[in-house]
C-alpha cells in the first residue's frame, strides 16, 4: 500500500494580506488624538473670546502689550518648520536618506519656535505678566502654554523619527503619524497668534 | 395635545430667545459679548462635524484611489500572464 504523505494545506492569506490597510494604525491614532486636541483648543479659544467680549478693555489696564512683531518672527520659524517637514515627506516616498535633512530642518526651526517663545515669556513674567495676574495673564498662558506642550512633544516625536530615519528603521507609517502631530501644532499656531496677540 | 402642547412651548422659545437670558456669559448684555456666544457656539457645533465629514471624505476618496491601483496592478498582471502563456 503506497504511503500517502501529508501536506500542511496552505496557509488562508490573513484578512490583512487580503485587505490592503487605508491607512496605518498609527496614524489613525494619531489622527483621532488630533481631533480631541483640536476640539480643546476651539474650547479654549472659545472662552478666550467671550471673556475678552465682555471685558471694558483688553489687554487690561497696567498689563503689559504682548510682543506681536517678536512673535511673527517665530510664527515664520514654525511655519517653515512644516514646509521642511512636507518636503521631508517627498522625499522619503522617492528616497528615504534624502529626508533626513529636511526634517532636522523642521526639528531645528521648531526647536527655535519653542527656545524664542520661551524667552518671550521670561521678558513678560519680567514685565509683571503671570498666570494670577488678570485673566488675560490666565489666558495667555494657558492657551499659549498647552500649544507650547504640544510643540515640545511633537519636537520629541520628531527628533525619535530622525533617529530612526538615521538607524534606517523609520516606517512610513511612523514618519506620517508624527507629521500629522507637527502639522496640527503649525497649523493652530496662526489661529492662536491671530486670536491672542493680534486681535 | 401634549403634542400640540409641546409643540406651543418649543415655537414659544425659540421666538423669544432674547428673554429667556439663558446664557452665564451673557449677562453684561453687550453687543459684542452676545456675537461672541453665538460665533463661539456656531463654532464649537459646527467644527467637530466638519472634521468627521472632512476625515469620512478623506479616507473615501483614498478607498477610492486604492481600489483604482489595485485594479490597474490586477490587469497588468493578467497582461503579463497573457503575454507569457
Amino acid at each position: 500500500m503506497r504511503q500517502r504523505t501529508l501536506r500542511p494545506a496552505p496557509a488562508p492569506a490573513s484578512v490583512a494580506q487580503r485587505r490592503q490597510q487605508l491607512l496605518p494604525n498609527g496614524v489613525l491614532g494619531m489622527l483621532i488624538f488630533v481631533i480631541t486636541e483640536a476640539m480643546l483648543f476651539a474650547g479654549m479659544i472659545s472662552g478666550f473670546l467671550i471673556v475678552k467680549a465682555n471685558a471694558p478693555e483688553w489687554p487690561p489696564l497696567g498689563q503689559p502689550r504682548l510682543p506681536a512683531g517678536e512673535t511673527a518672527f517665530n510664527t515664520a520659524a514654525l511655519l517653515a518648520s512644516g514646509a521642511s517637514l512636507f518636503f521631508a515627506n517627498r522625499a522619503y516616498k522617492v528616497w528615504p536618506n534624502r529626508a533626513r535633512l529636511p526634517l532636522l530642518a523642521a526639528l531645528a526651526l521648531g526647536a527655535v519656535f519653542v527656545v524664542f517663545q520661551g524667552i518671550e515669556w521670561v521678558a513678560l513674567i519680567r514685565e509683571g505678566l503671570t498666570l494670577t495676574s488678570s485673566t488675560h495673564g490666565a489666558f495667555f498662558y494657558l492657551i499659549v502654554g498647552t500649544h507650547a506642550l504640544h510643540a515640545v512633544a511633537a519636537l520629541v516625536a520628531l527628533g525619535w523619527s530622525a533617529w530612526l530615519l538615521s538607524q534606517r528603521r523609520l516606517r512610513p507609517g511612523t514618519l506620517q503619524a508624527v507629521s500629522l502631530f507637527w502639522y496640527f501644532v503649525v497649523g493652530v499656531w496662526p489661529i492662536l497668534y491671530f486670536q491672542v496677540y493680534l486681535a | 395635545m401634549t403634542r400640540l402642547l409641546l409643540a406651543l412651548v418649543t415655537l414659544s422659545a425659540l421666538l423669544v430667545p432674547g428673554g429667556a437670558e439663558a446664557c452665564a456669559v451673557c449677562g453684561p448684555g453687550t453687543e459684542e459679548s452676545r456675537i461672541a456666544f453665538i460665533v463661539t457656539t456656531g463654532l464649537m457645533t459646527a467644527m467637530p462635524l466638519l472634521i468627521f465629514a472632512g476625515v469620512a471624505w478623506w479616507l473615501r476618496r483614498r478607498f477610492v484611489e486604492m481600489q483604482h491601483e489595485a485594479e490597474r496592478h490586477q490587469s497588468e498582471a493578467a497582461a503579463r500572464h497573457s503575454q507569457t502563456s
